[in-house]
């Protein structure tokens, strides 16, 4: 089993295999676990009836959590 | 944020005068182009062809506005921003890669990273490598060399690296994915391409900007061309390194608090970029419907909706990219922007969008229509002496002599100074500024300034008819529904044989010579007007094979050839090391061990 001191010495990463590297890189790469909520936008006008000027250029979307 | 936000009078008024040069120029051209096609009687044909003049006028005349406005004040650095002042937000680097070469792309950060340790906050940065890597062999490279990174940089616990299962959404969903995951750790998330490149000096200070503005967003740098090799690219890199930060700095002017942003060297405020940018899928089926392709264009819109600022700041420098070597991966990029750009027709009419933001996806879209427009005008001057009515000699009643209709050539030839000093102006103008401001010296001095800008000029005129072809290729294809996916970028030398330039273009060729040919068949008087367009396009195979070679001249000098930066110059030497050496392991088993 590779450790992440292992990274200093090459050889460490000659005899390692496939499997391990993976399940190394995996363990130092990941990134910190700090989830984020990200909602979708609407991005197509909801129905043609309800779309207006107004609602074009002026009303602004509703905004999550504002 | 608040929804509502007042233009300032700078920007109101770059808008007013680009708007007021387009349309000048464009009722012009119409009116010329009118008196001229009517002066042996006014037919549907000349309307048609003087409406196509008036919308490709204006948009080449939108284009030189950008130039103009940029020549009229110079890039400076936004008030409110305390030089030095200390910075202390989290910043995440990411770095979206799909099937990149590793060893390329993570030297680049590996010199970043050694860039932003000379710096004092280099404890406030991480890097996060976001692989939506498919082919196996290569993911397998990428672990290999995300280890020797860890390793030569010390960067565990600093730099990450993850790969997803499976690429749901793209580069947008690749970056989504990382902010659902992990953006709750950051403040800030600096956006990189694979072959981005910034100075540390340059991010912190875009981190000291966010800080200074809460109510910015996003924020844009300018990224300028490096390391091009072949004609092509280096005559792109001239480009965009005299013409870019005009151009660039018109559109600073107009764009008010709705900026831009390219997808890449830019920084974004996590809190915003969540808030706003979760992207959905468009109904219906690609190219259409599906993932938003050009992601970044609608992702500045919706902060912008949101009621954040979106900046561009022409001033900050330490900011590179590398760009397509030749004229056919330059094609293949443009192919899938295309499809990006036309599939904003669907998201044009988005609620709450503010209305600069439609304008920008018109503008978009039109960038890649305006072809079509100049070729539906060649089509119909082909075929507008079919519809010329009887000349009447004897229009006046009993009046014994008879009366010739005008020779209006020389509004056609007026015509045509006026549309190619459109395109050319702008460009010799950049190129007198930076003579009288001193910025020739950065590209080998005066001289060599003025005769690089006239060979771009020419190259240019000889690249264009082939481009068009491209592009006009790319539209039909996306009107008729054929989805272009997501391919791979090609870096590298980019050199190309003539036979693979053949099998790009042969296409062309033949469009070229049947469109001569047609002409000197159906309308002989156009075949000189025609030939600039048509030669290109016939020898296009060769012009492709010749302009990906490496350039051995100096035409084209670059100030980052000349004096490259820090950060490029580590790089440099990082590269060269790493390919000097063996991988840190046998790659072949580990492809196979993969399979």
């Amino acid at each position: 089993m590779l450790h992440s001191a292992d990274l200093l010495r090459p050889e460490a990463n000659v005899a390692a295999s496939a499997q391990e590297i993976e399940a190394l890189v995996a363990t130092l790469g990941a990134p910190p676990a700090a989830p984020c909520i990200m909602p979708k936008q609407q991005l197509e006008p909801a129905r043609a009836g309800r779309m207006s000027l107004l609602r074009l250029f002026g009303v602004r979307a509703p905004r999550p959590g504002l | 944020m608040s929804g509502v936000r007042r233009l300032g009078a700078v920007t109101l008024a770059s808008r007013l005068a680009a708007m007021a040069i387009s349309l000048t120029a464009a009722a012009g051209a119409f009116f010329l182009f009118l008196q001229f096609g009517s002066a042996d009687g006014l037919d549907s044909m000349d309307i048609t062809r003087s409406v196509l003049i008036l919308v490709s006028t204006s948009w080449l005349a939108w284009g030189a506005a950008h130039a103009i406005l940029g020549l009229l004040t110079r890039a400076r650095r936004p008030e409110g921003v305390r030089p030095n002042a200390p910075i202390s937000g989290r910043t995440v680097i990411l770095v979206p890669v799909y099937n990149e070469d590793p060893v390329a792309t993570f030297s680049r950060i590996a010199a970043m990273d050694a860039s932003l340790a000379t710096t004092p906050y280099a404890g406030l940065f991480h890097f996060a490598i976001l692989s939506d890597t498919r082919d196996d062999t290569i993911a397998a490279r990428e672990r290999l060399w995300f280890l020797r990174l860890l390793a030569e940089r010390n960067g565990e616990g600093r730099i990450f690296y993850r790969r997803r299962p499976i690429n749901r959404g793209r580069k947008a969903g690749n970056i989504e994915d990382f902010f659902q995951k992990s953006g709750g750790a950051y403040e800030f998330a600096l956006i990189l391409d694979a072959d981005s490149l910034m100075e540390g000096d340059t991010i912190v200070e875009m981190v000291r900007r966010m800080e200074a503005e809460p109510r910015l967003g996003l924020l844009q740098t300018l990224p300028a061309v490096t390391k091009a090799k072949a004609r092509f690219g280096r005559a792109m890199q001239f480009s965009a390194a005299l013409y870019a930060p005009s151009f660039a700095r018109g559109l600073a002017m107009m764009q008010g608090p709705t900026g831009p942003f390219w997808g890449h060297n830019a920084m974004v405020r996590v809190r915003a970029f969540v808030e706003s940018c979760g992207l959905p899928e468009l109904s219906g089926p690609p190219p259409f419907g599906g993932p938003v392709m050009s992601h970044d264009y609608v992702e500045a819109a919706l902060l912008a909706r949101a009621g954040w600022l979106v900046r561009f700041d022409d001033d900050l420098a330490g900011s590179y990219e590398e760009g397509p070597e030749n004229l056919v991966d330059h094609a293949k990029r443009d192919r899938r922007w295309c499809q990006g750009n036309l599939q904003h027709t669907r998201i044009l009419f988005a609620p709450g969008l503010r209305a600069w933001n439609r304008f920008v996806f018109v503008q978009g879209i039109m960038a890649y229509i305006a072809p079509l427009f100049w070729l539906g005008f060649i089509l119909a001057s082909i075929a507008a002496p079919f519809f010329v009515p009887p000349v009447d000699y004897f229009p006046v009643p009993y009046w014994p002599f008879p009366v010739f209709p005008s020779d209006e050539t020389w509004k056609a030839i007026g015509l045509a100074v006026g549309i190619f000093g459109l395109l050319f102006l702008p460009k010799l103008l950049i190129g007198v500024d930076a003579i009288l401001t001193g910025r020739a010296a950065g590209f080998g001095g005066p001289v060599r300034v003025m005769a690089s800008t006239l060979a771009e000029i020419v190259f240019s005129s000889v690249t264009a008819p082939i481009l068009m072809a491209y592009q006009t290729r790319s539209v039909l294809q996306v009107l008729m529904g054929r989805d272009g996916g997501w391919p791979t970028n090609n870096r590298g030398d980019g050199s190309m044989t003539l036979s693979e330039a053949w099998m790009a273009s042969h296409w062309i060729v033949t469009w070229g010579i049947a469109g001569i040919a047609a002409t000197y068949f159906l309308a002989p008087g156009l075949v000189p007007w025609l030939l600039p367009v048509a030669l290109p396009m016939i020898l296009s195979p060769l012009v492709i094979a010749s302009s990906s070679r490496a350039s051995r001249s100096g035409l084209f000098t670059a100030p980052l050839d000349l004096h490259p930066t820090p950060v490029l110059l580590a790089h440099e030497a990082i590269l060269a090391d790493w390919q000097s050496i063996p991988a840190p392991r046998a790659e072949a088993p580990l492809a196979v061990s993969h399979a």
